[in-house]
C-alpha cells in the first residue's frame, strides 16, 4: 500500500543544508534587528519551517503549520498576564521576605537581607515549567507528518506542580534522585501526546536512566574523592587532580546523560501500542558538533568584531591625522565629531553583526547537524500502523506559545 | 474536469489525504489551459479517491523549506490534504503554472485585530508598570511599621557601609562636636515637623559629594560633601532634601517598586542581537521615571523646610551649582536616563524660591562649622 519495506520501518532522514540554513538565519536575524526585536516570532517560525520540513523519515517531510502573526499576538496575551502576576508577585514576597528578614548590621545580617531580594525569583519558577508545558504542546498542535497533526493534552498546570515538586526532591536527595525526577516528568509528558488518534506511552523504568548518568556520578566522585584525599593525605596535587579531571569528567557525563537518556527513553516509547523506535545516536558526534561549532561561531564573531574595530578606528585616526596636517582648519571640531560618530556606529554594527553571525553559526553548525545526527540514527518500528492513523481535531491556542517566548523557556528555534 | 490527455505533462506524486496518515502514490497531471491540477489515484493501488481536480489558483507551496529535493503544495483554505512532487524538474513546472503560491492568506480584520491587540497590551502594560505596581508598592511600604522600617534601614546602610569599606576610606567619622552641631542643623529643619521615626545621621569618610536616605530615617553624608561645602547652609540644604525623602518614605517605597517590576521590561523586550542595551536604556528610563518624581517633591519639600527654618535657598542652588562644576550636568535626551533631575533647573528652581531673601541667623556659628567639617580629618575613624 506504501512505501514501507518489507520488515515494515520506517528510516529517519534529515536533508537541510548548512548554506541555505545558514542565509535564512542571516536574513531573519537582520530583519529582526531591524525591527527592534519584533520579527523574532516570524523568524523562529520560518527557521522551524525549514527544519521541520528537512525531517523526512521515509522520504515523506514533517510540516510546520504555525505562523509568525499567532506567535506575536500570543505573546502580547502572556506579557500582560505575566507582569500582571508577576509585579504583584513579586511586590509581596520582597514585602514577606523584608519583614523575615531584614534588621542586623552584621555581615551575615546583610547577606539574609540580600536574600529577601532574591526570594522574588521564585515567584519565575513555576512559571517556567507552565510555559515549558505550554510550548510543548503548542509545537506539537503545529507539527503535522503525513498530513496528520500531533498534538498534547492540556496539563500544564499538572506538569508545573509535578516539576516543582521532583525538582525539590532532586534537591533534596542531593541529585540522587535525579533520574526519578526526568523520567518521570518526561513520562508525564510523552503520555498526553498524541499522533493523530493514537496516543504516545513512555514505557520502561526510571531506575534505567542511573546507567545514562553514571558519567555525571563519576566526575562528581572524582572532584569528591581527590578533595578529600588530597585533603587527608595532605597531598593538594591529589585534589588539584581529582578536581580537574572530574570537571572534565562531568561535562562529558551531561552530554553522555543527555544523548543516552534519550536514546534509552525514545527505544522505551510507543505509539498506539504497536508503534516503536530504535535510535542508537552517538555521544562523540554530538560533543563534536557543539565543540567545532562553537569554536567556528566564536572565531567568526571575533573576526567580524576585529574588521569592524579596525574599520572604525581607522576612521577616527584618520581625521586626527587630518587634522594635524591643517592644524588651522576651519572646522577642526566638527569633522572630527563626525568621524567619531560613524567610527563607533562601524563599530556599533560590528558587533550587532557578530551576534548574528555566530547565532547563525550555532544554528547551523551545532543546532542543526545534533537533529540530523539525531534524526537519522532513528528507525520506526512497526511502520505499517500509520497506514490507519487518523486525523484529530484542532489545538486552538490563544496564548500561542507566548510564555515561553517571554519567559525565554526553550531553545534557539 | 476531463479526463487527462495524453499531450499533457504527468508525473508522479505523493498524496497525503489529511484524514489519514496512509501515504497514496498518485499521478499527477497538469492541465494548464484549464487551469486544473489533475490528481488520479495510481492504477496499482486500491480506490477510494479516484480523481481530485485542483484549482491552480488556489494551490499554495509550502514555504522555506529544507528538503533537498521537491515541494509540498495544499490548498488554500482550511483543506488538509499534502501533495508532495519528490522531483525537482515537475515540482519546478508545477510552480510555474501557479502564480498566487506563496500569497499569504490572510483573513479579513487581521490587522485591525493585530492594531488592537497591540495597543490593549501596551495600554495595559503601561497601567501596570506606572500605576498599578506604583501604588501597591506605596501601599505596602505604609503596611511596614516603623520599628521594622528603622531595623531594615540599619541593615541597608551596612551593607553600603561594607561595599564602600577599603583603604581609607568608608569608615563613619564622629566627634562629639560634630555630632552636635548636626544635631543643632536637623532640629532647625524639623522644629515643626512630625516624623515617624528619630533621624540618625552619619557621615561616611569617602572623597564623592553625595548624601543619601536609608529606609527608617538614616540619613550618611559623604565626608566629600562637607569638605567641598563653602557655608553650612549648603550642608543644611542637602540635608532638607534628606529629611524629605524620609518624609515621603521614599527609600521603601523605590525599593518595593523595584522589585514588583524587576524583569518585566526584560520579558518585554526579549533577547536578540543589540537588545540588552535597548534594555538597559529601557529600565534605566523606567526607573529613573519613579525616582526623578521622588526627587523633584523632595526637592520642593526641602524648599518648604528651608522657608520654615528661616534659611536661604540660594545656598541649596549653590550645591547644585557646585554638583554641576564636578560631575557635569544631564542635558537633551539623557535627562530621561538620570534618576535626578537636571543639575542646572533644580538650582534655578532653588534660586525661584527665595525662602529667605533677608539677612539670616546662621544654621551653625564658625567653631560649630568647623567641628564638622574637620570630623573627618582629625580623628580618621
Amino acid at each position: 500500500m506504501s512505501t514501507v519495506s518489507s520488515t515494515d520501518t520506517v528510516k529517519g532522514a534529515y536533508g537541510g543544508d548548512g548554506g541555505a540554513l545558514f542565509g535564512l538565519a542571516m536574513k531573519t536575524g537582520f530583519l529582526t534587528l531591524i525591527t527592534l526585536g519584533i520579527y523574532r516570532f516570524w523568524a523562529k517560525t520560518r527557521i522551524r519551517r525549514y527544519m521541520w520540513s528537512a525531517t523526512a523519515p521515509g522520504g515523506a517531510p514533517f510540516e510546520y503549520t504555525g505562523t509568525g502573526l499567532e506567535k506575536f499576538l500570543g505573546f502580547l496575551v502572556a506579557i500582560v498576564v505575566l507582569a500582571l502576576y508577576l509585579g504583584v508577585l513579586q511586590l509581596l514576597l520582597f514585602f514577606v521576605g523584608l519583614n523575615i528578614f531584614a534588621g542586623g548590621t552584621d555581615p551575615q545580617a546583610v547577606l539574609r537581607q540580600l536574600a529577601a531580594t532574591y526570594i522574588t525569583l521564585f515567584a519565575v519558577l513555576p512559571l517556567v515549567f507552565f510555559a515549558q508545558y505550554r510550548s510543548r504542546r503548542y509545537l506539537l498542535s503545529r507539527t503535522r507528518w503525513r498530513g496528520i497533526r500531533f498534538g498534547a493534552e492540556t496539563g500544564a498546570v499538572g506538569y508545573m506542580l509535578r516539576a516543582l515538586g521532583y525538582t525539590l526532591l532532586t534537591i533534596i536527595s542531593l541529585g540522587l534522585l535525579a533520574p526519578l525526577a526526568a523520567f518521570k516528568l518526561e513520562k508525564y509528558m510523552v503520555d498526553r501526546t498524541w499522533y493523530g488518534d493514537i496516543k504516545f506511552a513512555q514505557d520502561g523504568k526510571w531506575t534505567m536512566l542511573y546507567g545514562s548518568m553514571k558519567h555525571i556520578f563519576i566526575g562528581l566522585g572524582l572532584v569528591i574523592g581527590g578533595a578529600a584525599i588530597g585533603g587527608f593525605s595532605d597531598i593538594p596535587a591529589l585534589a588539584i587532580l581529582g578536581g580537574v579531571v572530574g570537571t572534565f569528567w562531568l561535562y562529558f557525563g551531561i552530554f553522555y546523560f543527555q544523548v543516552d537518556g534519550f536514546r534509552r527513553m525514545a527505544n522505551h516509547k510507543k505509539v498506539g501500542d504497536v508503534i516503536g523506535f530504535d535510535t542508537k545516536p552517538k555521544v562523540w558526534t554530538v560533543i563534536g558538533h557543539v565543540l567545532l561549532g562553537s569554536l567556528a561561531a566564536g572565531a567568526a564573531a571575533f573576526a567580524v568584531i576585529l574588521v569592524a574595530g579596525l574599520v572604525g578606528g581607522s576612521i577616527i585616526g584618520f581625521s586626527s591625522f587630518d587634522m594635524m596636517m591643517n592644524p588651522d582648519g576651519l572646522a577642526n571640531q566638527q569633522p572630527d565629531m563626525a568621524s567619531a560618530a560613524l567610527g563607533g556606529l562601524i563599530f556599533f554594527l560590528g558587533y550587532i553583526l557578530a551576534i548574528i553571525v555566530a547565532g547563525a553559526l550555532i544554528l547551523v553548525m551545532v543546532n542543526q547537524p545534533i537533529i540530523a545526527h539525531y534524526v537519522t540514527s532513528t528507525t520506526i518500528l512497526n511502520a505499517s500502523r500509520l497506514d490507519t492513523v487518523r486525523q484529530r481535531g484542532d489545538d486552538e491556542m490563544v496564548d500561542a506559545e507566548g510564555f515561553a517566548d517571554a519567559l525565554d523557556v526553550g531553545g534557539g528555534f | 474536469m476531463t479526463s487527462p490527455q495524453s499531450t499533457l505533462p504527468v508525473f508522479g506524486g505523493r498524496y497525503f489525504d489529511g484524514q489519514t496518515a496512509g501515504e497514496r502514490d498518485v499521478e499527477v497531471s497538469l492541465d494548464k489551459p484549464g487551469g486544473w491540477l489533475i490528481i488520479r489515484r495510481d492504477q496499482s493501488s486500491g480506490a477510494s479517491i479516484p480523481q481530485e481536480n485542483w484549482d491552480l489558483d488556489d494551490m499554495r507551496v509550502v514555504r522555506d523549506h529544507g528538503h533537498e529535493e521537491g515541494e509540498v503544495f495544499r490548498l488554500t483554505g482550511k483543506d488538509e490534504a499534502r501533495l508532495f512532487v519528490p522531483n525537482q524538474v515537475d515540482a519546478d513546472a508545477l510552480r510555474d503554472a501557479c502564480q498566487y503560491l506563496r500569497k499569504a492568506d490572510v483573513p479579513a480584520g487581521t490587522l485591525s485585530k493585530v492594531f488592537f491587540w497591540t495597543g490593549g497590551a501596551v495600554a495595559a502594560m503601561l497601567l501596570i508598570l506606572f500605576v498599578l505596581l506604583p501604588n501597591l508598592a506605596d501601599t505596602m511600604a505604609t503596611l511596614i511599621p516603623a520599628k521594622r522600617e528603622e531595623a531594615i534601614g540599619e541593615t541597608v546602610v551596612a551593607q553600603i557601609e561594607q561595599t564602600m569599606k577599603f583603604a581609607n576610606s568608608g569608615q563613619f567619622c564622629s566627634t562629639s562636636e560634630a555630632e552636635a552641631a548636626i544635631a543643632k542643623m536637623s532640629d532647625r529643619l524639623t522644629d515643626e515637623l512630625d516624623l515617624p521615626y528619630p533621624l540618625k545621621i552619619r557621615i561616611m569618610k569617602t572623597e564623592m559629594i553625595n548624601a543619601f536616605a536609608a529606609p527608617g530615617g538614616h540619613i550618611v553624608f559623604f565626608s566629600g560633601l562637607i569638605d567641598k561645602a563653602d557655608t553650612p547652609e549648603e550642608v543644611a540644604g542637602v540635608l532638607a532634601h534628606e529629611i524629605a525623602h524620609v518624609v515621603a518614605r521614599d527609600p521603601l517605597r523605590i525599593a518595593l517598586r523595584a522589585a514588583g517590576s524587576a524583569g518585566i521590561l526584560s520579558m518585554v523586550l526579549g533577547d536578540f542581537a543589540g537588545g540588552t542595551l535597548v534594555l538597559i536604556m529601557a529600565e534605566q528610563v523606567m526607573q529613573a521615571s519613579y525616582t526623578r518624581e521622588a526627587e523633584a517633591q523632595a526637592d520642593e519639600f526641602a524648599l518648604r523646610l528651608l522657608k520654615d527654618a528661616g534659611l536661604p535657598a540660594e545656598a541649596f542652588a549653590a550645591f547644585f551649582d557646585k554638583l554641576r562644576e564636578e560631575y557635569g550636568d544631564t542635558d537633551g535626551a539623557m535627562e530621561y536616563l538620570s534618576s535626578h533631575p537636571n543639575l542646572a533647573s533644580r538650582a534655578a528652581a532653588a534660586r525661584a524660591a527665595e525662602t529667605q531673601p533677608d539677612a539670616f541667623e546662621p544654621v551653625l556659628s564658625e567653631t560649630e562649622w568647623a567641628a564638622l567639617q574637620s570630623v573627618c580629618k582629625s580623628s580618621g575613624r
